[in-house]
């Protein structure tokens, strides 16, 4: 006892450091690993939305929109604004000539909630499914994490304003939008850097337009 | 005394580093908002390119004094008369835009919408024609070409008034040519 009462300033001191030594280190932890979080929710969303776009740009390919639309109204629930579902196809041609139609479906299941600084966000899971021809079956073909808090397919118009009916005028449709969030899986004690991962991106549709400027990449 | 010192070193050393530590936090922090910013600014930024794809060529197309021949050139506008007075329909404003030098000089506040985490851009459009040196690389032209380039420069707005995260615009360019 004596020793520590000789040295009672070096002893405060040195408990000092130590705390926030102690403290600066658990940070450091912590930092790291909204790093990785972060990180980890974006590459996510990049697997997420690549396979998307690549369905998307495909949207009404070889199909001839004179007489056929290749898309249905995307399901948009108005509470929350999210699509709940959206179908569309294309028109796959083989060596002999052959069409085969290719329909594919978006579904957003409700997964749950997760909790972030104190909010209860809903989260959800896309699942993708599709049909070979006509009298096909559905089968699900790919499916996101379950950490989507947003997810939204638009069908624009040439100002990119959203069509309230697409499958009724599409004539009028020049792009399909697409807008995702994803959730952290997890949150560390202290606030997050970031609540969501964003994701979006305005895709053309391909279809041969008239009075158009064509794009020289 | 000495002892004195180094205790104060002690302090001022674990100080400086627990500065340092959460100087990495903030610029981390400022660097994970800014790559979600350019995620969204480039969305912003294909939007608006797309907006603009879908017009004409040239006032001549819109009008239907093209014949489809090289001539056409001769028609087109001149590079002095870019641009519309007021906002571009598209854009919210009144003026009709439709063909792609009409979009010079707009610059449009574009929402990135999210359900209610709506954010803002300023996207500053540029139009000019361009021509391809003996290299093959486009080049600004004083002269009418079959080409025309859009320059998007986007930047995050914040009504607040508050200093962009993005301090450099993000850049966009496509060139659009006419069929003949």
């Amino acid at each position: 006892m004596w020793v520590i009462f000789d040295n009672i300033s070096a002893a405060i001191l040195g408990g000092t450091l130590l705390i926030i030594m102690i403290s600066v280190q658990q940070r450091i932890m912590e930092i790291n690993l909204e790093q990785i979080t972060n990180y980890m929710v974006k590459r996510q969303a990049n697997d997420l939305v690549s396979w998307m776009e690549e369905d998307l740009l495909r949207l009404g390919e070889n199909v001839d929109f004179n007489n056929e639309v290749p898309f249905t109204n995307p399901i948009q629930n108005t509470a929350t604004g999210i699509t709940e579902s959206f179908t569309f196809f294309r028109d796959s041609i083989d060596a002999d000539g052959q069409v085969i139609r290719i329909y594919i479906r978006y579904d957003l299941n409700p997964k749950g909630y997760r909790v972030i600084r104190g909010d209860s966000i809903p989260v959800y899971q896309l699942v993708r499914s599709v049909k070979i021809g006509e009298s096909g079956s559905w089968e699900v073909s790919g499916r996101s994490p379950a950490l989507i808090s947003y997810f939204r397919i638009d069908l624009l118009d040439r100002d990119a304003k959203p069509l309230p009916d697409p499958a009724g005028n599409p004539e009028l449709v020049q792009n399909t939008r697409v807008r995702v969030t994803l959730v952290p899986p997890y949150e560390t004690s202290r606030s997050q850097v970031l609540q969501r991962v964003y994701y979006g991106s305005t895709l053309l549709i391909p279809r041969d337009r008239d009075n158009e400027s064509m794009t020289n990449l | 005394m000495s002892q004195t010192l180094l205790a104060t070193l002690a302090l001022v050393v674990a100080m400086s580093f627990t500065l340092g530590v959460y100087q990495k936090q903030h610029a981390l922090q400022r660097a994970t908002i800014f790559r979600e910013l350019q995620e969204m600014a480039a969305a912003v930024g294909v939007e608006t390119m797309e907006i603009i794809r879908t017009r004409a060529f040239d006032q001549a197309v819109v009008d239907g004094s093209v014949s489809g021949t090289p001539d056409d050139i001769l028609l087109f506008s001149d590079s002095t008369d870019f641009g519309v007075s007021g906002t571009c329909a598209a854009f919210g404003g009144t003026a009709p835009c439709d063909d792609i030098d009409d979009f010079h000089n707009q610059q449009p506040i574009r929402p990135f919408v999210l359900g209610r985490d709506t954010i803002y851009f300023q996207v500053n459009i540029q139009v000019e024609y361009i021509e391809y040196n003996t290299l093959g690389e486009p080049v600004p032209s004083s002269t009418k070409t079959e080409y025309k380039r859009v320059k998007l420069a986007i930047q995050d707005y914040w009504r607040s008034g508050r200093y962009p995260y993005i301090p450099i615009p993000i850049k966009l360019e496509r060139t659009f040519s006419y069929k003949f």
